[in-house]
C-alpha cells in the first residue's frame, strides 16, 4: 500500500511539516516514528493520522498537551499495530521464526573458548574451571549471541517488504524466552552418590554454587545478555534497516523532485 | 466504522473517522484503532481508498480516503433494517 504521491508535493508538505518547524521533536519521538513506520504498511496514514491530530491539538491546548497526546497515542499504537500484523499476516509470523533459526544456528558457530558452558561437573571431570576461563567464555559468548541477533534484525526486517519490525519482534521475543537455558551453572566438585548397604545405588546428587564469585558475575552478565540485550540487539538491527529504508525514499524523491527542475 | 465511512464517503479517512466514532461511543478511539480498523475492513472487501496528494497540516504527508464498497452497503442497509425490525416490534412503553 505505498502513496502514489509526487515527490514535488511531498517536498513541499516536508518543507512546512509542523513539527519540523517547531524544532522541537525530541530524540524519544524521533524514536518513536521509527518505531510506527517500521509497524505499519502505510506510514503516511499513520503518522499522517497522528501530526494532524497533535496540530489541533496543540492549536486548541498549547505545545505541551499536543506533544503529551502524540506520545499517548503513540505508546497505544505500538502494540496494537504489532499484533494486527501479526494477527492478519502469518508470515510476519513465519519470516520472525525464521529469524529465530538463522538465529540460534549462527549462535551455535561461536563455541566458548575454553569449553565451560558443555563442560560437564562430576567425578569423572572434578576439576572446576577457572574463573577467568569463565568469564572469558561468558564475554564470547554473550558478544557473539549479541552480533547474531543484529544481523538477524538485519536480515529479516530487510526481507519484510512493509512493517519491518514484527518479524523482528517475534525473533526477539523467541530469543527472550530461550534466554534463560544457556546460563552457566558451576557445580562445587564432583557429584556424591549414596549407596545402600547392598551396593544398590539411592540417589546422586550436585551442589550449585549458586552464590559463588564464580558464578554470580557471569549470572550478573548472562541474564541481562539473554533477556535484554538479544532482544535489544535484535530491534535495533531491525530499526537500522526501516531508517535505511525512509531515508533512501525521501532521497529518491528529492532526486525526482530535482530532474523535474523547477517549473 | 463502516458507519463512520458511510457518512463521509470518498473523504473518510483515519483522523475524521476516530471523530466520528469516538463522538458516537463517547469514548475516545485510538489513532492506531483509526488505522488497523479500516485497514482490516479494506482486507476484507467492505472498503476501498485512494492516496491524496501530500498536505501541509499531516507534515508532508498523504492521507488514505475510504469509500464503501457494494458488499458494505449491503451490511449497512442489512443491519438497518434488522434494526428496524427490531425497534418496530418492540411494545409502545407508557400506552395503556
Amino acid at each position: 500500500m505505498g502513496s502514489g504521491v509526487s515527490a514535488r508535493a511531498r517536498a513541499a508538505g516536508s518543507a512546512i511539516d509542523p513539527t519540523n518547524a517547531a524544532g522541537r521533536v525530541g530524540a524519544i519521538d524521533r524514536t518513536l516514528e521509527l518505531v510506527l513506520a517500521g509497524l505499519v504498511q502505510d506510514e503516511d496514514e499513520l503518522l499522517g493520522n497522528l501530526t494532524e491530530g497533535r496540530a489541533e491539538v496543540a492549536s486548541a491546548q498549547g505545545e505541551r498537551a499536543a506533544r503529551r497526546w502524540w506520545r499517548g497515542q503513540a505508546l497505544r499504537a505500538a502494540p496494537r499495530l504489532a499484533w494486527h500484523d501479526l494477527v492478519h499476516r502469518p508470515t510476519m509470523l513465519l519470516l520472525g521464526l525464521a529469524g529465530f533459526v538463522l538465529w540460534a544456528w549462527m549462535a551455535s558457530l561461536a563455541p566458548a573458548p575454553f569449553g565451560t558452558d558443555v563442560q560437564v561437573y562430576d567425578s569423572a571431570h572434578p576439576v572446576l574451571p577457572a574463573v577467568s576461563h569463565i568469564l572469558w567464555d561468558t564475554a564470547v559468548v554473550g558478544i557473539a549471541r549479541l552480533a547474531a541477533a543484529a544481523i538477524v534484525g538485519v536480515a529479516i526486517a530487510a526481507l519484510a517488504r512493509w512493517a519491518r519490525l514484527v518479524p523482528t519482534l517475534v525473533s526477539a521475543a523467541l530469543m527472550a524466552l530461550i534466554s534463560g537455558g544457556p546460563a552457566f551453572y558451576v557445580v562445587y566438585g564432583p557429584g556424591v552418590c549414596a549407596f545402600s548397604d547392598n551396593g544398590r545405588l539411592e540417589e546422586c546428587s550436585l551442589e550449585f554454587g549458586a552464590w559463588s564469585r564464580d558464578v554470580v558475575v557471569p549470572v550478573v552478565w548472562q541474564l541481562p545478555t539473554m533477556i535484554v540485550l538479544l532482544p535489544l540487539a535484535t530491534a535495533l538491527g531491525g530499526l537500522a534497516v526501516v531508517a535505511w529504508s525512509r531515508r533512501r525514499r525521501v532521497q529518491a524523491s528529492v532526486r525526482l523532485f530535482a530532474d523535474l527542475g523547477p517549473t | 466504522m463502516l458507519v463512520a465511512v458511510a457518512r463521509h464517503d470518498g473523504s473518510a479517512y483515519g483522523l475524521l473517522v476516530r471523530q466520528v466514532v469516538s463522538a458516537a461511543r463517547g469514548q475516545e478511539l485510538s489513532v492506531g484503532a483509526a488505522y488497523t480498523t479500516p485497514s482490516r475492513l479494506e482486507a476484507t472487501g467492505l472498503l476501498t481508498s485512494h492516496t491524496t496528494e501530500p498536505l501541509p497540516v499531516r507534515g508532508g504527508r498523504s492521507r488514505r480516503e475510504y469509500r464503501l464498497t457494494a458488499a458494505a452497503r449491503e451490511v449497512l442497509a442489512a443491519e438497518r433494517e434488522r434494526a428496524g425490525r427490531r425497534w418496530g416490534a418492540e411494545p409502545q412503553w407508557g400506552q395503556a
